[in-house]
């Protein structure tokens, strides 16, 4: 294959004592929607400063494009950056904003011309190129900001929370013309959020970090699905977590996990899990089948008996708290609004093997 | 029974007033009146103006002080950005550092820097002159600029600066194109404000202009020792109005920007008790 777009190796920032990057390595495949997710402060934002340029690395390198960009300065870098606050320049209007990368690369006057009015319809911004940054609403202000970084053509554009300050209706609409513009130009997009379902409705890849350090990286469906860490699990969704140990492998990545409860179940897992290793296995909430007392999954070894404590519609799902005999509290949801148990329903709970998913208990 | 317990207070404030605008109105009036001695009103005219700006030594006198003004106006906002913008990224130790050495320049009494840069300047055989008084004056004066630019430095969004660099713009470049646009206000308020400090000033003038050189100010300060005549009101009426002019474009500038900066560079209140604050304060 290809080079890949950006390459991260062993990227590390120290604040003082704080490690915010922890010796991160990391390939963003090019041509791709990557996205860097993990809680605030995880060190998503200061990675994407160092690819950027605007923070210097305490060790390790960036390369973008199979270059070495250690000793190159933010302003001569590759690389083109749509910023949280949007960061427009508020003196120049939204033509000189976005030309402004242009005039400091000295492109000839019809060239500027005419890549601007290129942006200007890609980000669907015409009749606004007179306007300044504070007469424009929180939307049109992040277009200007995406087009004024996209202008340059960059190798790599870095996304930091574009979307953070505008209401959930705006969001869910701006992530599709993202992905759309990504789509359309091809550039290879690294894209910052603390929201995962952002993250995993517009992404090829994810990477999750927690506290400067990598957890994971994947397509989305992977890391929700097979996560490889306790924190991963439960940053990417809710889950329901059992704990237990491996007592024995039947077959390649299928185990058999006792339960600290006692009873056995089989669930997939990881390669190089040893028997007697304390796991958790993770089912998943859309995972869990509820039938009544006596439904198709009541002889089913892997049932668990449970009280249906609470129940909230979402809509086109409704969200279940079961209350399971030896497991505690357990979530499910479950498609459809209208059917199905009531509170106080005594309920079998089953789920298929591939969807019990084991996570080795780390030390954090 | 309202009225009475305003009694006292209304007569102290309007003594105070009259204490601190009779004055100012008897030179207005006595700039325009006719009469040579100022013992009764003779009527009114411009006559004096004339013959104040025939004065060869008041002629020169505001050709030196507007020289002065502007030079040590000029000097000073050059000061105060390169310093604020480096106080900006400075360490909290000598961030500290620096606001004492502003502060300091404004509290402590004018004569003592002025006495002490004689001193020096003598003792280097450094003239005395036109030069001499324009770094005299920006000693203080810088320190008020540093106040104004200061507060609006303060408000600046680091992230325009990431983003010019991130689209292309070397240091040099940023600072021209983004950083001083953001501080245009602030540059001219500091320079309207330094400009009248040095204008009307008389201690540190006086100390350092030398035998050649007389700013307007030390030109009355003479002129009044000699004879208090009606040209005098006249120069002062002059002096007073060149001031009122110039710091009323620096209120203008600041209130209108200060509205509007809000919504263009995010600037918090801080700007708005800059110059106005500090005035008090001499």
């Amino acid at each position: 294959m290809t080079e890949p777009a950006v390459r991260l190796v062993g990227l590390e920032k120290r604040f003082g004592d704080l490690v915010a990057v922890h010796s991160l390595d990391l390939e963003v495949p090019r041509g791709t929607f990557f996205s860097i997710i993990g809680p605030s402060g995880c060190g998503k934002t200061t990675t994407l400063r160092m690819i950027a340029g605007l923070e210097t690395p305490t060790a390790g390198r960036v390369e973008v494009a199979g270059r070495d960009l250690s000793r190159i300065p933010a302003y001569r870098r590759p690389v083109n950056t749509v910023f949280q606050s949007y960061a427009l320049f508020p003196h120049l209007d939204v033509y000189e904003n976005i030309a402004f990368g242009l005039r400091e690369d000295r492109r000839p006057r019809n060239e500027i011309r005419e890549r601007v009015r290129e942006m200007v319809s890609l980000v669907r911004l015409g009749g606004r190129e007179r306007s300044r940054p504070r007469q424009l609403s929180g939307g049109q202000q992040q277009r200007v900001a995406l087009a004024r970084a996209l202008v340059k053509h960059p190798e790599v554009l870095l996304l930091d929370e574009p979307l953070g300050s505008l209401d959930l209706k705006l969001r869910r609409q701006l992530q599709e013309e993202l992905k759309e513009v990504q789509r359309r130009v091809g550039i290879t997009f690294v894209y910052v959020t603390h929201d995962q379902e952002e993250a995993f409705s517009m992404s090829d890849g994810v990477a999750v970090m927690n506290r400067g350090l990598l957890e994971q990286v994947g397509q989305p469906e992977v890391v929700y699905r097979r996560p490889a860490t306790m924190f991963v699990a439960e940053f990417v969704g809710l889950s329901n977590r059992f704990a237990g140990r491996i007592v024995g492998q039947s077959g390649a990545g299928l185990y058999e996990v006792e339960f600290d409860a006692g009873s056995r179940v089989r669930a997939v897992g990881p390669d190089r899990l040893s028997d007697g290793q304390a796991v958790s296995v993770i089912v998943r909430p859309e995972e869990l089948r509820i039938a009544g007392p006596s439904g198709p999954d009541s002889d089913s070894s892997d049932a668990l008996r449970a009280i249906v404590s609470s129940i909230s519609y979402l809509g086109p799902s409704r969200q279940l708290r079961l209350e399971a005999e030896t497991f505690g509290e357990l979530v499910a949801v479950v498609q459809g609004a209208s059917r199905g148990a009531g509170e106080g329903d005594r309920v079998t709970v089953a789920w298929s093997p591939d969807a019990a998913w084991i996570v080795p208990d780390g030390p954090a | 029974m309202n009225f009475r317990r305003h009694l006292f207070s209304g007569i102290v404030g309007v003594l105070v007033l009259g204490f601190l605008w009779i004055p100012l109105l008897m030179t207005v009036v006595n700039a325009l009146n006719r009469d040579e001695l100022l013992s009764r009103w003779g009527g009114a005219t411009f006559r004096w103006f004339g013959v104040a700006l025939q004065n060869a030594d008041a002629r020169n006198g505001l050709r030196a002080s507007l020289t002065i003004a502007l030079a040590t106006s000029v000097l000073s906002v050059v000061i105060a950005v390169t310093g604020a913008l480096w106080w900006r990224k400075a360490g909290r130790r000598a961030r500290r550092a620096f606001d004492l050495l502003v502060y300091l320049r404004i509290v402590l009494p004018e004569v003592v820097f002025a006495a002490a840069l004689f001193i020096f300047l003598s003792r280097w055989g450094f003239p005395l002159g036109t030069l001499a008084v324009v770094i005299g004056h920006t000693v203080w004066a810088s320190a008020y600029a540093t106040l104004v630019i200061q507060s609006r430095v303060i408000g600046l969004d680091p992230s325009l600066e990431d983003a010019a660099a991130d689209l292309g713009a070397t240091p040099l470049r940023t600072f021209r194109r983004v950083t001083v646009p953001a501080l245009v206000p602030a540059i001219l308020a500091a320079g309207l404000l330094t400009f009248t400090f040095s204008f009307d000033d008389v201690v540190t003038s006086f100390y350092l202009a030398g035998s050649q050189v007389a700013p307007l100010p030390v030109v009355l300060l003479s002129m009044i020792r000699f004879r208090i005549g009606p040209q005098i009101n006249a120069i002062g009426l002059l002096v007073m109005g060149i001031t009122i002019v110039t710091m009323a474009i620096v209120l203008l500038l600041v209130s209108k920007t200060s509205q509007r900066s809000r919504a263009r560079f995010s600037t918090p209140d801080a700007f708005q008790q800059g110059p106005l604050v500090e005035e008090e304060v001499r």
